[in-house]
C-alpha cells in the first residue's frame, strides 16, 4: 500500500506552503480567477448605512440648520414640488442629449461611453444635471428616489445636484465619490478620481478614509491610500504642493515650514485636516492655525495637540463653512429650471 | 500589504476601528474580505458576491462597537456573512448586480473553467464547501480556518481530505 500521494495530498491541503500536490494545484489554477483582491474591491460606503456617530460626522452637525433644513423641507413638501422633484420610480431611465443633438435614454446597467470629441448632457432623474465630457466611460447601476449610483471608469464630469445628501454617488476605481447636495467637477483615470468642487460638499471615501471637500476646493484619490486633504483652488503658489509633499512625507520638515509661510485664514481647515490626521507636525500646524483663526475656545489649541478630537471638531465647526445640509437647501432657486446655470 | 487573517494580531486593529480609525477599519477589511468571500461564494452565485462581501463590512462597521471579544472578529464577521448569505435570497435586491463587462475578468474559457469549479464546490455536501472555498479560492492554510470557523483541526483535516476527494471526481481531474 503506498501512502505516500495522499499523504502529500493532506499535507498541501493542510498547508499551502507544503510541497505542492499536483491535483490540487490545478484545481487552485482553476479557481484563480474566483479568488477576491480586497485592494481591487475597495471598501465602498453607502452612507445611509452607516452609523453617523460611528463615522464622526459630527463636524457636519449643527442643530440650528437641522431645523431650518427642517423647516425648509415643510415649506417645499407643502407645494409638493419636492414630492414631485425627489420621486423617482424605480430603474427608470435617464434622459441623454447627446453633442450632435440626437435624444437617447440611460438605462440602468447600460454604459455611457464618450469618443474624444463626444460630450452628452444627462438629467440625473429630476434633481440635476450631468455634463459628460470627451472620453468618458460610465454605467448607470441604479436609480430611485433619493439614492442614484453609478460606476464610473475614466473620463470627466461636471454635476449639478439639487437633492439631500449622499443622493448620488459614483463608484469609480480610486473610491467612492458622492454629493452632499452641490456641483462639482470629477475626472477620473484608472489610478485616480480628482475633484473640484463649486458648490456645497462631495465626500471622497474609500477603504482607507473619507475626506470632505468644501466648496472652493479641490481633492484627489487614489487607489490604495487615504483621499487626500482638500485644498482651496485659490490658494498661494506653492501651498498645495507643499501640503501633498506633507502628505507624502509627513517626517520632513521643509513642507511643513513651507505650508506655515503661505497659509492663509481660509487654509486653517486644510492646516486642521492634516493634524486629525496625527500630522507629525501637529504642534506647528495647530500653532500657525491659531494665529490665522482662532479656536472658539481658549486653550482648545493645546487640547487639540494633545489628541482632544472634541477641541479639534469644535475648531473646525466655528471655521466660515457651509453647511451640506444648509447648502442644497438653502440654495433653493437651483432647484428651479429657470434659474439653471448654464454650463461654464 | 497583509492580507492574511491569522498573519499577526489584529486586536488592535480591532480596537482602534472600534474608536472610529477608518484605516485601522480599511485593514481588517483588507486582511478578512477573502474569507468573507469564501463563506459567501460557497453558497451564493458569483455574480452577488463581491458586492456581498463589501455589504458584510458595511454591517460590520455599524455593529463593531457591539464585538466585546476582538480577538474574535474572524470568526464573528463570518457569522454575519453566513446570516446576510442566509438573508439574500428572502430579500428582494433593489440594484442590479453588476455587469460582467465592468469587472475585469479573465478570458471566456478561463472565467467558464472557474465557473464549472465554484459551481463544483456549491453542489457538495455543506460541510465541505465553505472549508475547501476558504482553502482552494482564499488560499487559507489548514489552522487559520480552524480558527476563522471555530472548528477542530481534525474536522478541518477530515473536511479537507473529504471534501477535495469529491470535488477532485467531480471536475474530473486525475489525481
Amino acid at each position: 500500500m503506498n501512502h505516500q500521494p495522499d499523504d502529500r495530498l493532506d499535507a498541501y491541503l493542510w498547508d499551502p506552503a507544503a510541497p505542492p500536490d499536483d491535483s490540487v494545484v490545478e484545481i487552485e489554477q482553476r479557481l484563480m480567477p474566483a479568488r477576491f483582491d480586497p485592494v481591487a474591491h475597495p471598501l465602498p460606503v453607502d452612507p445611509a448605512r452607516i452609523d453617523r456617530s460611528f463615522v464622526r460626522r459630527r463636524a457636519l452637525r449643527s442643530r440650528w440648520l437641522q431645523l431650518a433644513s427642517a423647516a425648509a423641507l415643510l415649506s417645499v413638501a407643502a407645494t409638493g414640488f419636492g414630492v414631485w422633484r425627489w420621486t423617482w420610480p424605480d430603474g427608470r431611465e435617464w434622459n441623454v442629449r447627446t453633442s450632435a443633438g440626437s435624444h437617447d435614454a440611460l438605462r440602468v446597467g447600460a454604459t455611457l461611453q464618450t469618443a474624444a470629441a463626444d460630450a452628452a448632457l444627462v438629467e440625473i432623474a429630476r434633481i440635476g444635471t450631468m455634463h459628460v465630457g470627451g472620453n468618458t466611460t460610465l454605467t448607470l447601476r441604479s436609480t430611485t428616489s433619493n439614492r442614484h449610483r453609478l460606476v464610473m471608469d475614466e473620463g470627466t464630469v461636471r454635476v449639478r445636484v439639487w437633492a439631500p445628501p449622499f443622493s448620488v454617488a459614483f463608484r469609480t476605481p480610486a473610491g467612492e465619490v458622492a454629493d452632499l447636495g452641490c456641483e462639482f467637477d470629477l475626472t477620473v483615470t484608472a489610478a485616480s478620481s480628482r475633484v473640484q468642487v463649486r458648490s456645497g460638499w462631495v465626500q471622497l471615501e474609500n477603504t482607507f478614509g473619507e475626506m470632505l471637500v468644501p466648496a472652493g476646493a479641490s481633492s484627489m484619490m487614489m487607489t490604495g491610500i487615504r483621499p487626500s486633504v482638500p485644498v482651496y483652488d485659490d490658494a498661494r503658489a506653492g501651498f498645495l504642493d507643499a501640503v501633498r509633499a506633507h502628505e507624502r512625507a509627513p517626517e520632513e520638515m521643509e513642507p511643513v515650514n513651507r505650508m506655515i509661510a503661505l497659509a492663509r485664514a481660509r487654509d486653517v481647515y486644510t492646516l486642521l485636516q492634516l493634524v486629525q490626521r496625527r500630522s507629525p507636525a501637529a504642534a506647528q500646524l495647530l500653532r500657525r492655525a491659531a494665529q490665522l483663526f482662532p479656536p472658539p475656545q481658549e486653550g482648545d489649541a493645546d487640547r487639540a495637540a494633545s489628541g482632544d478630537w472634541r477641541a479639534l471638531d469644535r475648531w473646525r465647526m466655528a471655521l466660515p463653512l457651509p453647511s451640506p445640509k444648509k447648502a442644497w437647501l438653502w440654495n433653493w432657486r437651483d432647484g428651479l429650471p429657470w434659474f439653471s446655470k448654464p454650463p461654464r | 500589504m497583509n492580507t492574511s487573517p491569522a498573519a499577526g494580531d489584529h486586536v488592535e486593529l480591532v480596537l482602534a476601528a472600534q474608536g472610529g480609525d477608518r484605516e485601522a477599519y480599511g485593514q481588517l477589511y483588507c486582511r478578512f474580505a477573502r474569507a468573507v468571500h469564501a463563506v459567501l461564494l460557497a453558497r451564493l452565485p458569483r455574480a452577488h458576491v463581491d458586492d456581498l462581501v463589501q455589504d458584510v463590512f458595511l454591517h460590520a462597521m455599524t455593529k463593531l462597537r457591539e464585538l466585546r471579544e476582538p480577538s474574535a472578529f474572524g470568526g464573528w464577521i463570518c457569522t454575519l456573512a453566513r446570516r446576510r448569505a442566509a438573508d439574500h435570497y428572502r430579500r428582494s435586491a433593489s440594484e442590479v448586480p453588476m455587469p460582467e463587462t465592468v469587472a475585469h475578468e479573465a478570458s471566456p474559457e478561463v472565467a467558464a473553467e472557474a465557473a464549472a469549479a465554484i459551481a463544483a464546490i456549491q453542489e457538495l455536501p455543506e460541510a465541505y464547501r465553505e472549508t475547501l472555498a476558504m482553502r482552494l479560492i482564499a488560499g487559507m492554510s489548514g489552522p487559520e480556518i480552524a480558527t476563522i470557523t471555530g472548528l477542530t483541526s481534525d474536522s478541518v483535516r477530515v473536511n479537507l481530505h473529504r471534501g477535495f476527494r469529491l470535488l477532485r471526481e467531480r471536475l474530473g481531474v486525475t489525481s
